[in-house]
């Protein structure tokens, strides 16, 4: 359900590659997932799918597999 | 009766903190990432023996001066501020001793953050239009720099101390109308200084400036709420988006005023910004910002314009002024 444009854009805000990141990717491994990182994915979630993620399940995730997760039960 | 905002001042302490002097005490850190999200280079730091009841005073001289404003006509004082220099006596009492102004004069505070400015007008409004005051004086004073502790950097790059001073007159044909308003006080844990008041006093430890706010979710009550807010305040009042000339949102970082600007559709030519210089000065942001929309030329006389307030509590609030 999520777009090529959408990993694209997530990659920047991480800092990524975003052919790296697959779905089991772990965020949590990442230095750059911090509130300032949570808060650009709010905003990225917020323009493609105009729903406001929480932002502590939002930081509780480990996974691009939890966040697809997440917005996946909002739209639904 | 209507209530007209009638003239601004605003001012701000002299002492400034910029992105570079912020980036010596934290050499590790990535202040130009940070400004690139908040859309801030610099703040104004009150002085140590400075208080908001103190910047009050200094805006209201300035008002006076400025507009050249008869001060015998002003009939109540509203004094906005979240960190007054005083808990007991109320700090209005004490500007309408330091202006010289009669006994007859009304005085009160009002404890609001970053939708303190429009709950005021209302106030201001509710008075005015049930003849109970013709001339108010309006002064919203914070300094929530007090509330932050050292190692807190970064909270200390959003906000900034400022004050601001607005006069209310009644007028028979423009004025300030349409409010709505709300507040969540389940989610007060977002934005708080526990110690800031008795609770502090009373704890028998040194005062530690202890303002905590978890941003994340203050953003997600931002986006939430606001854009709704908007949009029922364009139909309580009748209007569109093309109807307004002007949308003054409270200053509080550019990131998350130009996603809230995308997500209503609002022109950019129509949103205005000026926390560059400034930071988040809290309740007076709002009218700082009016202040110079109108020196450039963004709203003149007959203009209508948006004011939009959000933040601590969490509250939020929204009206109309025909200028």
């Amino acid at each position: 359900m999520v777009s090529k444009e959408f990993i694209s854009e997530f990659a920047q805000i991480v800092e990524q590659d975003p052919k790296d990141l697959h779905n089991e990717f772990d965020l949590t491994s990442l230095e750059e997932w911090d509130s300032l990182a949570a808060i650009s994915v709010i905003v990225l979630v917020d323009n493609y799918f105009n729903i406001v993620l929480d932002s502590d399940m939002l930081t509780s995730i480990k996974t691009m597999n939890d966040l697809y997760g997440l917005i996946e039960k909002r739209v639904a | 009766m209507k209530a007209s905002i009638e003239a601004i001042s605003y001012y701000l302490p002299e002492q400034q903190r910029s992105n570079e002097y912020l980036k010596q005490s934290h050499p590790e850190w990535p202040i130009d990432q940070i400004e690139s999200k908040t859309g801030i280079k610099n703040r104004h730091v009150s002085g140590e023996a400075e208080f908001s009841t103190d910047m009050a005073i200094a805006v209201a001289y300035q008002l006076i001066d400025e507009h050249n404003i008869d001060k015998s006509e002003i009939d109540f004082i509203l004094f906005c501020t979240q960190t007054p220099k005083y808990l007991v006596p109320t700090n209005a009492c004490l500007i309408q001793s330091a202006l010289g102004l009669g006994q007859n004069v009304g005085a009160l505070d009002i404890n609001q953050g970053c939708s303190g400015y429009v709950y005021s007008l209302m106030m201001a409004e509710g008075l005015i239009a049930s003849n109970r005051a013709k001339c108010i004086l309006l002064i919203t004073a914070d300094t929530y720099t007090k509330l932050i502790s050292d190692e807190h950097r970064h909270l200390k790059t959003i906000f900034g101390d400022g004050a601001a001073a607005t006069l209310i007159r009644s007028s028979e044909d423009k004025g300030i109308d349409s409010f709505v308003y709300g507040t969540n006080g389940n989610e007060a844990k977002s934005l708080i200084s526990k110690k800031s008041g008795l609770s502090g006093l009373m704890s028998g430890a040194i005062y530690e400036a202890d303002l905590c706010m978890d941003g994340s979710a203050v953003f997600h009550f931002t986006l939430n709420t606001i854009p709704k807010l908007v949009r029922d305040l364009l139909e309580k009042s009748g209007n569109s988006v093309d109807d307004v000339d002007l949308f003054v949102f409270h200053q509080a970082n550019s990131y998350m005023l130009e996603h809230l600007r995308n997500k209503i559709n609002i022109p950019e030519n129509k949103f205005y910004l000026n926390l560059e210089n400034i930071g988040n000065t809290v309740s007076s942001s709002i009218p700082i910002a009016l202040y110079g929309a109108m020196k450039n030329k963004h709203w003149k006389p007959g203009s209508k314009v948006m004011l939009v307030g959000f933040g601590v509590g969490l509250s939020w609030s929204a009206c109309i002024v025909q200028f």
